[in-house]
């Protein structure tokens, strides 16, 4: 492999990190108010509002049932709106956001759900008040569980950002096209997924490793 | 200090309407006891969350400390519900605090400061004698430790009354008497009023100072546990007391046993202790007056309420008359007593 080749693996690699860092950030947050938000309204939880949990619903359904290669063309103005511009890296990371929302909104949901209701009791007969709920409980004795859906988040992001480069975006999946794909270079593409495997395993490890040291069930 | 009125709850699931609690009124004075004992099944869970509302009666009041909790919004309700302790029998402990901070958080709430959180919790640490395990979390406790910490929670915030629901039902015999003996001394130290259900007539027997019992969601009896163990009524109360009492005539002697007298056969009685007995050493006495041996087989006495309660399965050797005499004497001083059949002497 010659050095501008190398050269530009570095890069693609900056550049995926960056999309999955920033869009793992910003899609996790809103993920979590979501996902709180479509748990909390259920009925018999804290706040039930079952009209906005209907609504709620269907719109995580839509997010996650549209393909993520058609969701970054179709909001391209949206792209456009929030980012400046609709090509590019930082662009990129505006439908890497948009996607990973709804998908990290029902792991949140999933999460919360395993905790005892029980709990909630207690809770109430403290005379907690809905919010110190989600505050004092839900979030703390769920964060093991939370910080296990952004590990899983983040590696989908891995995933999705790899589609980038059909807006511009570049990233490893990118390089892993146009020069392992297209110009037929294997040691390219072997070297991307190499290194997105890798990739994948820092994650994961250390989503592990801080699971573990927040978990004392 | 807590009073329920006329309260009525039903469920409805398809065609069918289950009453879960059919018009029931109880009162709980200042500073005692109460203990609710059924059948599971019977409402009593449904009961005890209506007194903090963690479930809503359709119909009725329920009044603590002289407010009526259902006329209350939502900031004030739960204002109220720092008054009402409340622990349970999976104990609900949040896994991410260690017990310490389990037993801060109804303080942050009030809003004391780090420096009257500590003291506060230090003192019910050593209140319920976990002083040692405040940096633990609650998956490293036993059962009846798990409890204690769930105690010294819902006695943070100083409440006026604790709901205990079914606290004991998930301790082994051994640590439910522990558990017990330090909600009674909560009791007695801090004069809390204590409303607590359970399935297990021994809990009532232990702690309380009134019972009532219910069944499909009825309250069919209630008074003094002294009182309702000496004069149940009803086949519910009757057979929960009898379950606390372990009276068994020994097998040896159920052989030999006759319904009628015979030659060269004694009663064999079983004497009931209760309220109404006259407090006397009336075994030794009935063997004076009447000039009879008697011969204790078995026996379940203790105290419930600060009065001996129980049962004595007894031969009386004497003479018919003397015999006969001497159950007469029992009955006079308010023992029950119940002639289960005559004896031969082994030949």
């Amino acid at each position: 492999m010659s050095e501008s080749m190398i050269k530009l693996l570095i890069a693609a690699l900056g550049q995926t990190v960056l999309m999955v860092c920033v869009s793992t950030l910003f899609a996790s947050l809103l993920g979590l108010i979501l996902g709180v938000i479509l748990h909390i309204t259920r009925p018999g939880q804290i706040l039930p509002l079952p009209r906005v949990q209907k609504i709620l619903e269907m719109l995580i359904n839509a997010g996650r049932s549209i393909p993520f290669i058609i969701l970054m063309v179709a909001i391209i103005p949206f792209t456009r709106l929030i980012a400046g511009s609709s090509i590019g890296t930082v662009a990129a990371i505006v439908p890497l956001t948009v996607a990973a929302i709804p998908f990290m909104a029902r792991l949140v949901e999933g999460v919360l759900m395993e905790i005892p209701p029980g709990l909630m009791d207690a809770a109430q007969a403290m005379g907690l008040q809905p919010f110190q709920v989600i505050t004092k409980i839900l979030l703390p004795e769920a964060l093991p569980g939370l910080l296990n859906s952004v590990t899983i988040t983040m590696i989908t992001l891995v995933n999705y950002s790899a589609m980038a480069g059909a807006i511009g975006g570049g990233g490893l999946g990118d390089i892993g096209i146009r020069y392992g794909y297209q110009r037929f270079d294997g040691a390219v593409m072997l070297a991307t997924v190499l290194i997105l495997i890798l990739l994948v395993q820092l994650i994961q490890s250390a989503g592990h490793y801080l699971v573990k040291k927040v978990d004392h069930r | 200090m807590i009073k329920l009125n006329g309260i009525y709850k039903r469920y409805h699931s398809g065609p069918n309407t289950i009453a879960a609690l059919d018009n029931i009124n109880l009162h709980v004075p200042v500073g005692k006891i109460m203990g609710i004992v059924g059948p599971s099944g019977a409402g009593k869970s449904t009961l005890i969350r209506m007194v903090n509302l963690l479930e809503r009666p359709d119909q009725g009041s329920i009044i603590v400390d002289g407010m009526n909790l259902l006329h209350l919004n939502r900031r004030d309700l739960a204002e109220s519900r720092r008054k009402i302790g409340m622990i349970f029998q999976q104990f609900h402990l949040l896994s991410s605090r260690t017990v310490f901070e389990n037993i801060a958080l109804p303080l942050e709430l009030i809003g004391f400061s780090k420096k009257e959180i500590k003291q506060r919790v230090e003192e019910l640490l050593q209140l319920v004698g976990l002083a040692d395990r405040a940096m633990a979390y609650p998956a490293e406790l036993s059962g009846g430790q798990k409890q204690r910490v769930g105690i010294a929670r819902a006695l943070a915030p100083s409440p006026k009354v604790l709901l205990c629901d079914e606290a004991t039902s998930a301790l082994d015999p051994k640590t439910t008497h522990s558990i017990l003996n330090l909600i009674q001394e909560i009791n007695r130290k801090l004069g809390l009023t204590i409303l607590l259900i359970t399935h297990e007539m021994d809990v009532i027997k232990t702690i309380c100072d009134e019972v009532a019992i219910l069944d499909q969601g009825k309250l069919v009896e209630r008074g003094k546990v002294t009182s309702i163990f000496s004069n149940a009524t009803t086949a519910v109360a009757r057979n929960f007391i009898n379950a606390t009492f372990h009276l068994k005539i020994p097998e040896e002697y159920a052989t030999r046993m006759k319904p009628t007298p015979c030659d060269q056969s004694y009663p064999l009685v079983k004497l009931g202790f209760t309220g109404n007995t006259v407090d006397k050493p009336l075994i030794s006495e009935a063997s004076r007056l009447f000039n009879i041996d008697i011969s204790i087989l078995s026996a379940d006495v203790e105290y419930a309420g600060g009065i001996k309660f129980g049962y004595l399965l007894a031969e009386l050797f004497g003479t018919q008359h003397q015999c006969k005499a001497a159950q007469q004497f029992f009955i006079q001083n308010n023992i029950q007593l119940e002639v289960l059949g005559y004896v031969r002497i082994n030949d």
